[in-house]
C-alpha cells in the first residue's frame, strides 16, 4: 500500500547517497583518499566512486534514476510499435538497445539538462538545512542559491566514464515544493511551501523496533488555516493531478529499470562473487542476470486519485516484504468490511475505501502482522514453508488480536512478533535482533545462512575488506593542493570536525523552540577543547567560523576541557535559520553543520546481486559517511547579519 | 508529639542522564507565561558548575536560609524588622540579567516576511525583556551544560571553591554529574519566614509550600530568603511564584510532572510522618555536620503502633498511614539511609533527597571479573567525583556519611553482579559488607527499588486529604518559625 503496490509495481526507489552524489555534482570534487588501501587491490579500489557507481547501476547492483537520457515512456512505445507484445521481449529489446549504445545511461550524463531533477517534491525532510551532506554543493548545483563551495573541480580527481560538462550546471531544479511542518532552511529554498499539519493536528501511527509499542497520533485540534495532514495534502494533489492528466497525460506504459533485489531470486543472479561487466568483460547483457531488470508498468495518470483513495486489486494476490508473503484474499474481504466500500464513481468504486488518514491507519493495522494476530500467524506460516521450521507458535495467543485505532488510542499496544523483524517480542520480551534466528533455527539471510564475517566478493577482496578491518579516519581536506585561496591573516587551527547527533533531537526536531534553545546557548555552536581554543585566541562564546574546501559555517564557540584536543564537534541539525551571521570568506550566510561535509560514497556498499550483498530499499545500499572530516577553525572577527 | 505528614521526593542521581525532560515538561505545564520566561521551577545543573541562578549556593552573596545566633535560629538575611527597614531595597536579591539570564527568543516572523534577497534570511536573537535584537545570548538556564565553558565556568561552582583538594579540570580527568532541582518543600522553610506579608505558607495536609497569590505583595524577600533560590518573581503580575509540587496532580494520587516524565526514572515520591515538635530543635543543632542526623530524628516509624495511634488522633487517615508505610522515601532516606538532603547546613530541613552517584567510580574499574570483593573499597575511596565535593552538597562536608552510602551502593552492585553473572563468592564475609553495614536481604530490597521498581512502587501517593479545615495551614505553616514570622505577616 505504501508505494501503491496494491495498484502497480515496481516503484522507483533509489538510495539517496548515489542520487544526491550525482544530482549535486559532488562527484566533480572527489579527492583520492586512503592511498594505502588503494594499493592493495587495483581493479576496483582504484576506480573513481562515480565510475564505480555507474558500473553498479549497469550491472544491476544499485537503482539509478533517471534511467536513461531518453524518455522511458517513449522507449516502451517504440518497442510496442515494433510489435513486441510480451514483457520479456521488451526487456530483451532494452538490453539490445543498451548493448548497441543506442540509449544513454543518465548516470553517465548527469550534466545533461534532460537528466536534471527538475521538479523536486520534498516531504518532511530538511534536505537543505540538515540531512544533505555537502550542503554547499546542494545550494550551488541543485538549487542555484548562494553557496560557499571552495573546492575546485580542476584540482579534484575526475571520473573516466562520466560525461562532465565543462561548465558545471547550477540550479538544476526548476520547481522545489516542500511539505514539512518544521521551519527549516529547506522551506527557505522552496518555491512552494505547503501548509502542513503538525503531530497534534492529525491522525497517524508510529512504531519502531526501539520500543515494543504501536503509538497513535490523535488530532488535539484541527489543522489551523489552510494546513493539511500529509495524507490530505497528497490526496488533494492527486485529485488535481488526475484532473489535469485527463487532458495532458493520458494513461500509458512506462519502462521501469530496477536493481537485483534483496530477498528474491536475484540474490543468486551473479554467483561466486565474481564481477563480469557486460560492457567489457565479454558477457552478454541479460536483464535480471548481468544487468538490471526491465519491467513494464501501466501508468494510469488520470486515475491516480482513485488509486490513491482505494485499496487496489493486487492485494488479493498476497503481499508482504522481505520474502514473506501473506495471502490476500481474506484480507481484502476484511478490508471491505473494516474500511467501508468506496462509493465514488470511477476506478475505485466498490473497493475498500482509503480516503482519509484514519482509513489508512485501519488498513495498516489490519494488514500488518505487528498489529493483527492472524497476519502474524500467516507470516510465520509463510516462513515455515521456506525454512521447514515450526514457527507459527511465535505468534501464538495473538490469533484473536486485531488492534484498531481506538484500541491504541485507549492505550498503546505491544507489537506482535512478525517475521519481518528478527527480534522476538513474545512473552513480554524486548526486541533484540536475531533472537528468532538463534532460538527457532531460522537461517540468517546470508550466503551461508549464518552470520557472515568473511565476504568473498571480488570487490571486498580488492579493497582488502574480506574480513572486518580497522580503517583509520579518512584523511582528506581541508583543501587539495592549490585550492586554498582563503585570506588568512589571523590564527587558525586544522581540526577533525565531527557532527554527532545532538542531545535534544535526532534531526531538526523542535530543538529550535524558544525553550529548547534556552536550555543551552541558542544556535549555532561548535564545541572545542579549551587549550586548542586558547592557542588561536578563541574564548568561550566567541564567534567563530569553520571552513574547508566544501564550505564554511559560522557559529559560536563552546570551550571545554571535556573533549580532546584536535577535534571539534558541531552537533548535527542546528540549521542556519536562527542566529547565524555571515561567514568572513565570501560574506554569504554562514552555513549549516553540513556545509563543511560532503558525501563520501563507499564502493563496497554498492555491491549487488550477491546474496546479502543485494540492494534493498531502506535496508541495504551505500551510506553518506559524512561524520568525520577535516576543517579549519578560526575566530570570526566581525558579525554581519546581512539583514540591514 | 505533633504528627504531621509530608510528601517528599528522592532523586537517584546515578540514573539522571541530564536530559532536562523534567525541566521542559514542568516549564510547558507551569511557566510558559509572560513574566516567567526566565523561570524554571525544575532545572537540571551540570556539576561542577555555578548552577541556576548563577552561584545560588553562595550564601555570602544571597544570604539565604538560616543561621544560629546564640543558639537561636535566625534568618541569615536578617529578621522581618531589619527587612522592613530595607523594604524597598534588597541588596542581596538576585537580578534577572546578572544572576538568572536575560530570556531571549528569535525573530521567527522574519523568516516569513523577509524581502526577496540573494542571501537566505535569518531569525536573529531578540531579548524577551526589551524586545530588542541582541548580538548573542550570554547566559541561560543551562549555559554550562555538560561542562560547556570549561575552566572559565566550572570553577565558579561554590562547592569547588570550598574544596581543600584541587580537582582536576582537564580532559580524561574530568568528573561530571547532573543535579536536578525543584523546591525542597522544607520542614523549616526560610522562604515562609522571610515573607513580610505572610503570603507563603506550608500547607498542613501534605507540607507543600505555596505562595498565596492574593496575599503576595511582591516584596521578593522570599527569593533570596530561600537558600536554594527556588522562589521566583513574575515581573508581569509582580508576585512570587514557585514549585508547588504539582499539587493538583498529587492530590489525585499522580506524581509531579517532572517525575512522571523523567526519562531516567530517577524520581520517587512518597509521604513520611514526622513530629513537628522536633523540627525546631533539629534545625538548631550547633554542629552543621550533625544536622543530617538531627533531620532524620524528626521522622517517625510508620509501623510503630504508638505512632499509628497518635497519627489517627491527629486526624491522619489510614490511607495516609499506609502510604507512609509503603513510602519509597521512608525506605531510602530513613531506613536504608542512602538518600541525603541537599545542603542540610541551610537548616531548612529540605524534603527532596538525593542518592549520590556511584557511576563514575565503577566506570574506572578494570578486570572486574578478577576483582575480589574488597578490591572495591579503594575504588570508592579514589572515585573521580571527589567525596569531598559530594559531601559539600549533601552532608555539610561530612565525607564519612558519603563514603558509607557509596560503600552500601557498591555492595549492592557487587552482590547483584555476582548473583546475575557469577563471580567472586567471598562476598558474605567481606570487609565491604561489614563496612557498608548492611545485609544481603537489604541489598536485594534496595536493588529492586533502585533498579527495577515500576511506577506503582516508585510513586506511592495517597490521594488528597479533603477532610481538613482550610485554615489549618497556619498551624503547620508557622511550625518552628512562629516567633520569627507571624503567620498573618508583618504588614498586609
Ligand atoms: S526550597 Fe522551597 S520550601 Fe525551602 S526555603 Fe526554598 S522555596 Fe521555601
Ligand atoms: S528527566 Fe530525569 S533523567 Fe532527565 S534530567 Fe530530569 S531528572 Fe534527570
Amino acid at each position: 500500500m505504501a508505494f501503491a503496490g496494491d495498484w502497480l509495481k515496481p516503484p522507483r526507489h533509489m538510495n539517496g547517497t548515489s542520487f544526491f552524489y550525482f544530482a549535486t555534482d559532488q562527484y566533480r570534487y572527489e579527492a583520492k583518499v586512503n592511498e594505502e588501501q588503494l594499493k592493495w587491490g587495483g581493479r576496483f579500489s582504484q576506480m573513481h566512486p562515480a565510475d564505480f557507481n555507474a558500473m553498479a547501476a549497469r550491472l544491476g547492483w544499485l537503482p539509478s534514476y533517471p534511467q536513461f537520457t531518453q524518455n522511458s515512456l517513449k522507449l516502451v512505445k517504440e518497442a510496442r510499435e515494433k510489435g513486441l507484445k510480451e514483457a520479456d521481449e521488451v526487456a530483451q529489446y532494452m538490453a539490445q538497445l543498451i548493448k548497441e549504445e543506442k540509449v544513454d545511461w543518465a548516470i553517465e550524463h548527469p550534466d545533461d539538462p534532460r537528466n536534471f531533477p527538475k521538479v523536486f517534491f520534498n516531504w518532511r525532510s530538511n534536505l537543505l538545512g540538515d540531512t544533505g551532506k555537502g550542503h554547499e554543493y546542494f545550494a550551488k548545483h541543485l538549487m542555484g542559491g548562494e553557496d560557499t563551495v571552495l573546492a575546485e573541480s580542476g584540482s579534484s580527481w575526475q571520473p573516466e566514464t562520466i560525461d562532465i560538462a565543462e561548465k558545471p550546471p547550477e540550479g538544476k531544479v526548476d520547481l522545489f515544493v516542500s511539505l514539512d511542518f518544521r521551519m527549516t532552511s529547506t522551506g527557505l529554498f522552496s518555491d512552494i511551501v505547503l501548509p502542513a499539519a503538525t503531530w497534534y493536528e492529525k491522525y497517524d501511527i508510529s512504531s519502531t523496533d526501539m520500543h515494543p509499542f504501536i503509538h497513535p497520533f490523535n488530532a488535539a485540534i484541527t489543522p489551523p488555516w489552510e494546513a493539511k495532514s500529509d495524507w490530505d495534502a497528497f490526496r488533494e494533489i492527486s485529485r488535481v493531478f488526475s484532473e489535469l492528466a485527463k487532458d495532458h497525460l493520458p494513461a500509458c506504459e512506462d519502462l521501469v529499470m530496477s536493481p537485483l533485489s534483496h530477498d528474491t531470486v536475484d540474490e543468486i543472479a551473479q554467483p561466486f562473487g565474481k564481477v563480469f561487466d557486460w560492457r567489457k568483460d565479454g558477457v552478454e547483457p541479460i536483464p535480471g542476470k548481468t544487468m538490471p531488470k526491465f519491467q513494464i508498468v501501466k501508468r494510469d495518470y488520470p486515475n491516480v486519485f482513485h488509486q490513491f483513495t482505494t485499496i487496489g486489486p493486487d492485494i488479493q494476490k498476497g503481499y508482504g516484504s522481505k520474502g514473506v508473503v501473506i495471502p490476500g484474499e481474506d484480507v481484502y474481504k476484511e478490508l471491505l468490511n473494516r474500511l467501508g466500500v468506496c462509493g465514488r464513481e470511477g476506478l475505485g468504486k466498490g473497493r475498500p475505501d482509503l480516503y482519509s488518514a484514519k482509513h489508512a491507519i485501519e488498513a495498516i493495522l489490519d494488514m500488518s502482522g505487528a498489529t493483527n494476530g492472524k497476519r502474524a500467524v500467516a507470516g510465520w506460516k509463510s516462513l515455515e514453508k521456506k525454512t521447514g521450521q515450526k514457527l507459527a507458535e511465535i505468534a501464538q495467543g495473538h490469533e484473536e488480536d486485531a488492534y484498531t485505532l481506538l484500541d491504541i488510542t485507549a492505550q498503546p499496544r505491544q507489537a506482535i512478533s512478525t517475521p519481518v523483524w528478527s527480534g522476538m517480542e513474545k512473552d513480554g520480551r524486548r526486541y533484540s535482533p536475531f533472537t528468532v534466528n538463534t532460538e527457532y533455527m531460522i537461517p540468517w539471510r546470508t550466503l551461508t545462512g549464518r552470520q557472515s564475517f568473511y565476504l568473498d566478493h571480488e570487490v571486498m577482496l580488492d579493497f582488502g575488506e574480506g574480513l572486518p578491518l580497522y580503517l583509520p579516519p579518512l584523511n582528506h581536506g581541508p583543501f587539495l593542493l592549490g585550492e586554498d585561496k582563503v585570506e588568512n591573516s589571523g590564527k587558525w587551527l586544522t581540526v577533525r570536525y565531527l557532527t554527532p547527533h545532538q542531545k535534544w533531537g535526532i534531526h531538526t526536531m523542535f530543538t529550535e523552540t524558544t525553550n529548547m534553545t534556552t536550555l543551552f546557548r541558542g544556535w549555532q555552536t561548535v564545541w572545542i577543547n579549551e587549550e586548542d581554543a586558547a592557542s588561536i585566541g578563541i574564548k568561550d562564546n566567541d564567534w567563530i567560523e569553520v571552513y574547508n574546501r566544501n564550505g564554511a559555517v559560522a557559529a559560536r564557540a563552546v570551550v571545554t576541557y571535556r573533549i580532546p584536543r584536535g577535534v571539534v564537534y558541531m552537533y548535527h541539525a542546528q540549521d542556519r535559520t536562527m542566529g547565524v551571521p555571515a561567514n568572513a570568506i565570501n560574506k554569504n550566510r554562514g552555513g549549516t553543520h553540513n556545509s563543511v561535509t560532503r558525501i563520501t560514497p563507499k564502493q563496497t556498499h554498492m555491491i549487488g546481486g550477491y546474496s546479502q550483498l543485494s540492494y534493498g530499499f531502506n535496508y541495504y545500499g551505500p551510506t553518506g559517511n559524512q561524520r568525520d572530516t577535516i576543517a579549519i577553525i578560526r575566530r570570526l572577527k566581525e558579525v554581519d547579519w546581512l539583514e540591514d | 508529639m505533633r504528627i504531621k505528614t509530608q510528601v517528599c521526593m528522592v532523586m537517584h542521581l546515578d540514573k539522571c542522564i541530564g536530559c532536562h525532560t523534567c525541566s521542559v515538561t514542568c516549564k510547558n505545564t507551569w511557566t510558559n507565561r509572560p513574566g516567567v520566561e526566565y523561570v524554571w521551577f525544575n532545572n537540571v545543573e551540570t556539576r561542577p558548575g555555578p548552577g541556576y541562578p548563577k552561584q545560588w549556593e553562595n550564601t555570602d552573596r544571597f544570604k539565604g536560609g538560616w543561621v544560629l545566633k546564640n543558639g537561636k535560629l535566625r534568618l541569615r538575611a536578617g529578621g522581618p524588622v531589619s527587612k522592613l527597614a530595607n523594604i524597598f531595597y534588597n541588596p542581596n536579591m538576585a537580578t534577572i540579567q546578572e544572576d538568572f539570564y536575560e530570556p531571549w527568543t528569535y525573530d521567527f516572523e522574519h523568516l516569513f516576511t523577509a524581502p526577496k534577497k540573494d542571501r537566505v534570511p535569518v531569525a536573529r536573537p531578540k531579548s524577551l525583556m526589551t524586545g530588542k535584537y541582541i548580538d548573542k545570548p550570554t547566559w541561560s538556564s543551562n549555559w554550562d551544560d555538560d561542562l560547556a565553558g570549561g575552566n572559565e565556568i566550572a570553577p565558579t561552582d561554590p562547592n569547588v571553591q570550598k574544596l581543600q583538594e584541587h580537582i582536576k579540570m582537564e580532559y580524561e580527568k574530568t568528573f561530571m554529574m547532573y543535579l536536578p532541582r525543584i523546591c525542597e518543600h522544607c520542614l523549616n522553610p526560610s522562604c515562609v519566614a522571610s515573607c513580610p506579608s505572610g503570603a507563603l505558607y506550608k500547607r498542613d495536609e501534605d507540607g507543600i509550600v505555596l505562595v498565596d497569590q492574593e496575599a503576595c505583595r511582591g516584596w521578593r524577600f522570599c527569593m533570596n530568603g530561600c537558600p536554594y533560590h527556588k522562589v521566583y518573581y513574575n515581573w508581569n503580575t509582580h508576585k512570587a511564584e514557585k514549585c508547588h509540587f504539582c499539587y493538583p496532580r498529587t492530590e489525585a494520587g499522580l506524581p509531579t510532572i517532572c517525575s512522571e516524565t523523567c526519562v531516567g526514572r530517577i524520581r520517587y515520591i512518597g509521604v513520611v510522618l514526622y513530629d513537628a515538635d522536633k523540627v525546631k530543635a533539629a534545625a538548631s543543632v550547633e554542629d552543621p555536620k550533625k544536622l543530617y542526623e538531627a533531620q532524620l530524628s524528626v521522622f517517625l516509624d510508620p509501623f510503630d503502633p504508638e505512632v499509628i495511634k497518635e497519627a489517627r488522633k491527629a486526624g491522619i487517615n489510614d490511607q495516609w498511614i499506609e502510604g507512609a508505610q509503603n513510602s519509597p522515601i521512608y525506605k531510602m532516606a530513613m531506613k536504608w539511609k542512602i538518600a541525603l538532603p541537599l545542603h542540610p547546613e541551610y537548616r531548612t530541613l529540605p524534603m527532596v533527597w538525593y542518592v549520590p552517584p556511584l557511576n563514575p567510580i565503577m566506570n574506572h574499574i578494570e578486570n572486574e571479573e578478577e576483582l575480589a570483593t574488597d578490591g572495591y573499597i579503594p575504588a570508592v575511596d579514589q572515585m573521580r567525583i571527589p567525596m569531598e565535593y559530594l559531601a559539600s552538597l549533601l552532608t555539610a562536608g561530612d565525607t564519612g556519611i558519603i563514603r558509607h552510602v557509596l560503600l552500601k551502593l557498591t555492595a549492592m552492585r557487587v552482590h547483584m553482579r555476582a548473583k546475575t553473572v557469577g563471580g567472586v563468592d567471598d562476598y558474605k564475609h567481606s570487609q565491604l559488607l561489614k563496612e557498608a553495614d548492611t545485609s544481603v536481604e537489604e541489598l536485594e530490597e534496595m536493588a529492586r527499588l533502585l533498579a527495577v521498581a515500576k511506577y506503582n512502587e516508585r510513586f506511592v501517593i495517597p490521594t488528597g486529604r479533603r477532610e481538613m479545615k482550610d485554615d489549618l495551614f497556619y498551624q503547620q505553616g508557622a511550625c518552628s518559625i512562629e516567633d520569627l514570622a507571624p503567620p498573618e505577616g508583618m504588614i498586609r
